[in-house]
């Protein structure tokens, strides 16, 4: 039977006999008694048990992620390096992030303080904080109570991209991170992360109702707030064929099992409209973990990626022991959290096409914060306009408005063959309610949610008048100053 | 009467208490003359620090300290120390109750009822009680932290305690793992009959409604403002009206004062419920032993914990030790054992082993407590001048099973009113029990009256800021602080710049709003402190009280270092532990002011004594004696300096130690009891607000606050400014975000976490200016006062009024969520 192996703060770790669904916080606290990593939420919302992981980025560097440790599972951690609070301060000096944080006075009641170091010592180590909206991504995870985030974002700020030569400068240096294979049992719980495509058919052979996890941003939960034991579960990390992200066809084919953090930074250049919903995902900690495959698996109707990929025209790439299949997004969604996917399938890639010329889009997401919170709506709109200014496509799609994420058609075959005016949008937004009878909820009344959805085409409309596909203009927040 | 010059007769005023409700039978009784016993006449600064500083002259008793200066002539006092616990924060060092393992220690879990109303007829434990690694199963007699029957007899026959609120505890299992005790939880089967519930506050106030309680009911206070007045009449769920809260009102005649009023404003307003959602949850971890009980608590009352424990186990309070490092958050929720520190006793007990027993986050959310909603209707009757004439406040509010619902007591202190009546209901239902939340009530209370005295000035064409100026109650030390912070803040927000509301013309509309803030200036008269000064130069401080993430440790040190002319870094400084003297509650912006004096005191004293020591070293009179820079010497004599460590080690002892109390303030209270006492004065400030509304998606951004804040003398300003950009914060996280929701039909809470019950981030945080004065008021040795409280108070009713201004509509409805905005838009 093999081992639970990784490094804990640079010392090599072997476990077996625990549940395969322990999670890292736990096993930091209880088990090794590292209690400087803390637990707030136990859902990845709040920051307090940040740590910071060795991981590969999408091109396979070596990159150090701060993740929420209450949402990570122990074998998701094989072979690699975790480093906890307690690491920060080497041969009985403070790390930089320690001493600044402490000389901002950014603690007041301080639990919140061990998870906000973390995070930073990520800032602290990434090469491309070169903007100051990076910073306000980089801290949007960790919640303080007590509120002192202006100190805080002082002391991150001071400590962004310093990289100095501490043990994490080493590691990365030296580590080669490689997602491992593993085949784990504990009790009757098992836990398999496939190192090849034909050892995971075999996987799904035996096992056809195995669950597949990846950052476990979602099924975590599961085992946090209702403390289910899932028997089986199968990670994909360790598929190279599902990890891919590049140009394809003048489109993208973004790998199912792609952070989204990479995702995030391959779409700033590639695919604005979906490096802007990308923005408003999620914390950091979230996005270091939470993969395409995995959000749109859930199928939830507010599901973020949904609406943006729709709209571009995205297309499913589902594979099995028997092949591939390319399926439309929007056949993908069949229900309240219900796919296409067929036994012994999984999503493989998502194939987004070229974008016709004269195409404008953008992504929407409306919240009460903007990241690490839930749309009341969301959407996802591309019309394209020919040389004479008139509509010959328009795809619009919404989250939060119908079961599953879905386009309003008839909006849209509204908007066809009109001239693309201010006058066309009006006449076609009556077509809205036609489309949709949202639901009343806490995020959002009926009214509220068709008044939204038609006031964000109406915003597109005026948005995309001079620049097509604009970029997500930000400057940074109010408590952030440049250096 | 006290030699007081240039402040005004008590009586004459309109601030808390006055003549008509000293005289009412029940309230409180006149306070005895303060600080009995020897006393001298002591001319003392008093005024705001660079605004007009003048002398008065009060009955200081004769052991007190000479005055301090303002703190620009202080070492210590008044600079900004870094926090001492900040590296043992930075490096996880810091020992939270959360964080606690004990050998042998036992994890707790607690089965929460599904049903918000519900008889046990049965609980059967035997198979959880099988479960390997069970080790203690405790089944509560009690429920605490809600409001009690008056008449135990109303409800009877019943074996277990009636389930009032979906979450409340019905048994609980200690066992060796956390694991085993959440598996062995589910194992408990518990027979409910479920009754009918109410949950939602309108309906519960219905004449049919389902009665959350068979009888009148009454909800003791706790030392952070929690609790409802006693003896007040019930009907249904239904009890009120309170129409003096904390002592205050009601006076004059209403009616008669608005139909002598030339203009009447009229609107009502709603808030929401907010949890407090402290980072570290309630938790405690009970370690019974034959010779004594020891508690590890997250509190914010180390005195409460033991209270309780002595209590409710018939123990004496020698045999309770309750310990408290760090306290990772309170907000006005932690006092007491609550049920989960009742759970872990009984647990301990039983179990022969430490168990620890910390609420998860839904639990937390759902019975940690909160601040309850309110439905308040305002009638404002004024003159064309703009005095006002009468204010009526009728409120309706929830604090679900537990009393405290309120709508604070501004009404009778912020601005001069011949003619105020406030009537103020709790409604129960069938909702986890509210408790103390950062000014309770007065959040609420201040939302709408600011908003009122804006449509006044409107009404009236009158500059809002000035329009206050003229209604501020006199003759106290608010008044002459929001004069000065409304004239700083007003320069540093650019209010003159200000434009007509809804002056935007696209989609996204701005708009600058202003609102004022008060608190209560609060002391707990038995607060005491120990100073030590050992033989090889150590000076350590000691009390009992914590550090929720104030800067406790850090003040207390700053100010026993001032004594010995040494840093705050260079004091040992001991908190957190019920075997020191006695501290202050951390709750009601009362720790610094109690503290520091008592601190003071004793370090004055000890350092005298030291001095006596120290005068055949130096051959010289002990009154000469000084401590200056980390030295010893004789006064004006340089020559004569010695390190202070180096000249103790030559006094030749191994210990000397003073205890010190807080004595009463120099000129008295309006009323005291041995552990509350409350001053005329209180504390305040003022806030500015700019706002962007998106009128197309109803999303609010608070862009800027300039708050501008009174604490008296600040022992650390940087401390200081820190707990009001948290108030700012939290203010505006209550503005715009936060919001319990209940599900009607099956009482439970739809977000009870922090993903769907959102508070602000970092990145929502505007721009926070904080301005703080300097203001002594001559009362204490030390003349601080605590800030908490005002920093929240002021900003959601600041923000409401900026957003007026932007858009030119009201929004009388929290939280200002997107579908809230677009409403009031519409409206």
């Amino acid at each position: 039977m093999e081992r639970l192996r990784f490094f804990l703060n640079d010392k090599p770790v072997e476990e077996t006999g625990l549940s395969p669904t322990t999670t890292l916080l736990r096993y930091l606290r209880d088990r090794v008694h590292l209690t400087g990593t803390k637990e707030g939420c136990a859902e990845g919302d709040c920051g307090a048990c940040t740590v910071a992981v060795l991981e590969h980025d999408s091109q396979g560097a070596p990159a150090l992620r701060a993740v929420n440790s209450c949402l990570v599972l122990l074998p998701m951690v094989q072979g690699k390096r975790v480093y906890t609070v307690e690491a920060l301060k080497e041969g009985g000096k403070y790390h930089v992030v320690q001493e600044m944080l402490a000389r901002e006075l950014g603690s007041q009641c301080g639990y919140c303080t061990p998870g906000i170091a973390m995070a930073m010592l990520e800032a602290c180590h990434r090469r491309d904080m070169d903007e100051p909206w990076k910073l306000d991504a980089q801290m949007c995870g960790n919640l303080c109570r007590c509120t002192g985030y202006r100190p805080i974002r002082e002391a991150a700020n001071q400590v962004a991209g310093l990289r100095p030569q501490d043990r994490f400068a080493r590691a990365l240096a030296e580590a080669r991170p490689e997602p491992m294979a593993l085949a784990y049992e504990a009790g009757a719980q098992r836990f398999f992360t496939p190192g090849s495509m034909d050892a995971l058919w075999d996987v799904l052979d035996k096992h056809p109702d195995a669950r597949f996890v990846m950052g476990g941003t979602d099924l975590s939960l599961e085992v946090t707030k209702r403390y289910a034991e899932p028997p089986l579960l199968v990670s994909l990390e360790a598929l190279p064929e599902l990890h891919v992200l590049e140009p394809r066809g003048g489109g993208h084919r973004l790998g199912a099992t792609v952070w989204l953090t990479d995702l995030e930074d391959y779409a700033r250049v590639a695919c604005p409209p979906l490096e802007r919903m990308l923005r408003y995902f999620g914390s950091r900690q979230i996005k270091n973990r939470a993969t395409v495959g995995g959000n749109l698996c859930t199928a939830s109707p507010i599901g973020d990626m949904a609406p943006v990929l729709l709209s571009l025209g995205a297309e499913a790439v589902l594979r099995s022991r028997a092949g591939e299949r390319r399926v439309p997004l929007e056949d993908f969604f069949q229900g309240y959290r219900r796919t296409a996917l067929g036994r012994g399938e999984v999503l493989a890639y998502v194939d987004v096409p070229a974008q016709p010329e004269g195409a404008r889009a953008l992504a929407y997401k409306v919240s009460k914060r903007r990241e690490l919170d839930i749309s009341a709506v969301s959407a996802g709109f591309r019309v394209v306009v020919d040389g004479e200014g008139k509509v010959t496509e328009a795809r619009l799609a919404y989250g939060g408005m119908a079961a599953t994420p879905a386009r309003a058609r008839r909006t849209e075959a509204a908007l066809v063959g009109q001239p693309w005016t201010e006058a066309t949008v009006e006449a076609a937004l009556a077509r809205l309610d036609e489309d949709f009878k949202p639901l009343s909820d806490h995020r959002g009344s009926a009214w509220y949610r068709a008044q939204v959805a038609k006031n964000l085409l109406r915003g597109f409309f005026h948005e995309t008048l001079s620049t097509p596909v604009p970029r997500l203009a930000e400057g940074h927040s109010a408590t952030v100053q440049v250096r | 009467m006290q030699d007081v010059k240039d402040t005004s007769d008590p009586r004459a005023s309109n601030k808390p208490g006055g003549e008509q409700q000293q005289q009412q039978a029940g309230g409180p009784p006149q306070p005895p003359q303060p600080n009995p016993g020897p006393s001298r006449q002591q001319a003392l600064p008093y005024g705001i620090v660079g605004a007009g500083l003048k002398e008065v002259t009060r009955r200081v008793p004769e052991d007190e300290p000479p005055p301090l200066p303002e703190n620009a002539k202080l070492k210590s006092i008044g600079k900004p120390v870094s926090r001492l616990d900040g590296i043992e924060k930075v490096t996880g060092k810091a020992r939270y109750t959360f964080d606690v393992q004990l050998p042998g220690m036992l994890w707790a879990k607690w089965v929460a009822s599904p049903h918000p109303h519900a008889r046990i007829k049965s609980i059967d434990t035997s198979a959880a009680e099988r479960y390997p690694g069970v080790r203690a199963i405790h089944i509560p007699e009690r429920i605490l932290s809600t409001a009690q029957l008056r008449d135990p007899k109303a409800e009877q026959g019943n074996r277990y305690p009636t389930v009032r609120y979906a979450g409340q505890p019905v048994a609980a299992v200690a066992a060796d793992t956390p694991r085993a005790a959440e598996a062995a939880v589910k194992l408990i089967k518990v027979e409910y009959e479920p009754l009918p519930h109410v949950s939602q506050l309108e309906e519960a106030m219905k004449e049919n409604a389902p009665r959350v309680f068979p009888g009148p009911t009454e909800q003791p206070a706790t030392a952070g403002g929690g609790g409802a007045p006693p003896g007040l009449p019930q009907k249904g769920n239904v009890r009120g009206p309170d129409n003096k809260p904390r002592g205050m009102g009601p006076r004059g005649d209403v009616n008669k004062g608005l139909s002598e009023s030339e203009v009447v404003i009229e609107a009502e307003y709603r808030t929401q419920v907010q949890t407090h959602v402290p980072m570290e949850p309630h938790g405690l971890v009970a370690d019974w032993k034959d010779d004594g009980l020891t508690l590890y608590a997250s509190t914010q009352f180390v005195t409460s914990v033991r209270e309780d424990a002595a209590e409710l186990f018939d123990l004496p309070k020698s045999k309770v030790r309750v310990i408290s490092d760090f306290t990772g958050g309170g907000f006005g929720a932690k006092y007491g054992i609550g049920n989960y520190g009742l759970l872990a006793i009984h647990l301990s007990r039983k179990a022969g082993a430490p168990v620890r027993m910390i609420l998860d986050r839904r639990e937390e959310h759902v019975s940690g407590g909160n601040r309850p909603n309110s439905i308040q209707r305002l009638k404002l009757g004024a003159k064309r001048d703009g005095s006002l004439v009468a204010l009526q406040v009728q409120a309706y509010g929830t604090g679900g099973v537990a009393g405290g619902a309120g709508v604070g007591f501004c009404h009778s202190t912020l601005y001069e009113c011949p003619n105020v009546l406030v009537e103020q209901y709790d409604v129960f239902t069938n909702a986890g029990p509210c408790a103390a939340f950062r000014a309770p009530g007065q959040v609420q209370g201040i939302f709408a009256l600011e908003q009122t005295i804006d449509e006044l000035a409107e009404r009236l064409k009158m500059d809002p800021l000035a329009l206050r100026g003229k209604l501020d109650v006199s003759g106290t030390d608010d008044c002459l602080a929001r004069a000065q912070e409304r004239k700083v803040g007003a320069e540093r927000a650019g209010w003159n710049k200000r434009r007509p509301a809804g002056s935007d013309k696209g989609p996204i509309k701005r708009g600058l709003g202003f609102a004022q803030s008060q608190w209560l200036y609060l002391v707990q008269p038995s607060t005491a402190c120990e100073v030590r000064v050992s033989g090889d130069g150590s000076v350590e401080a000691f009390s009992s009280t914590q550090d929720i993430g104030t800067g406790t440790r850090t003040i207390l040190a700053q100010v026993v270092a001032e004594e010995f002319g040494l840093r705050a870094e260079d004091i040992g400084s001991h908190i957190g532990d019920s075997r020191y003297p006695m501290g202050p509650a951390s709750g009601g912006s009362r720790v610094t002011s109690s503290l520091t004096p008592a601190a003071r005191n004793a370090a004055y004293r000890c350092a005298r004594e030291l001095a006596a020591r120290l005068a055949p070293v130096f051959k010289a009179n002990a009154e000469n004696i000084v401590f200056a820079d980390g030295k010893v010497m004789v006064k004006g004599k340089a020559g004569s300096a010695m390190p202070f460590r180096e000249a103790v080690k030559k006094a030749g002892f191994e210990e000397i130690s003073q205890r010190a109390e807080r004595r009463d303030d120099y000129e008295g209270y309006l009323f005291k009891t041995p552990d509350m006492a409350l001053s005329r004065h209180g504390i305040g400030g003022v806030q500015f607000a700019e706002v962007a509304v998106d009128t197309e998606t109803g999303i609010v951004k608070v862009e800027r606050v300039v708050a501008v804040h009174d604490c008296g003398r600040p022992i650390n300003p940087k401390l200081t400014e820190s707990q009001i950009y948290g108030g700012v914060i939290q203010g505006v996280s209550y503005a715009l975000y936060e919001e319990r929701h209940l599900d009607a039909a099956s009482g439970q809470q739809l977000n009870a976490n922090v993903d769907q019950y959102k508070i602000l981030g970092s990145r929502e945080t505007p721009r926070i200016e904080v301005i703080l004065l300097e203001q002594l008021g001559a009362q204490s040795s030390t003349d601080a006062r605590g800030v908490a409280e005002p920093a929240n108070v002021a900003t959601a009713a600041a923000v409401a009024n900026a957003f007026y201004n932007a858009t030119g509509k009201r929004i009388r409805t929290l939280p200002m969520t997107p579908a809230n905005v677009l409403a009031a838009l519409r409206g």
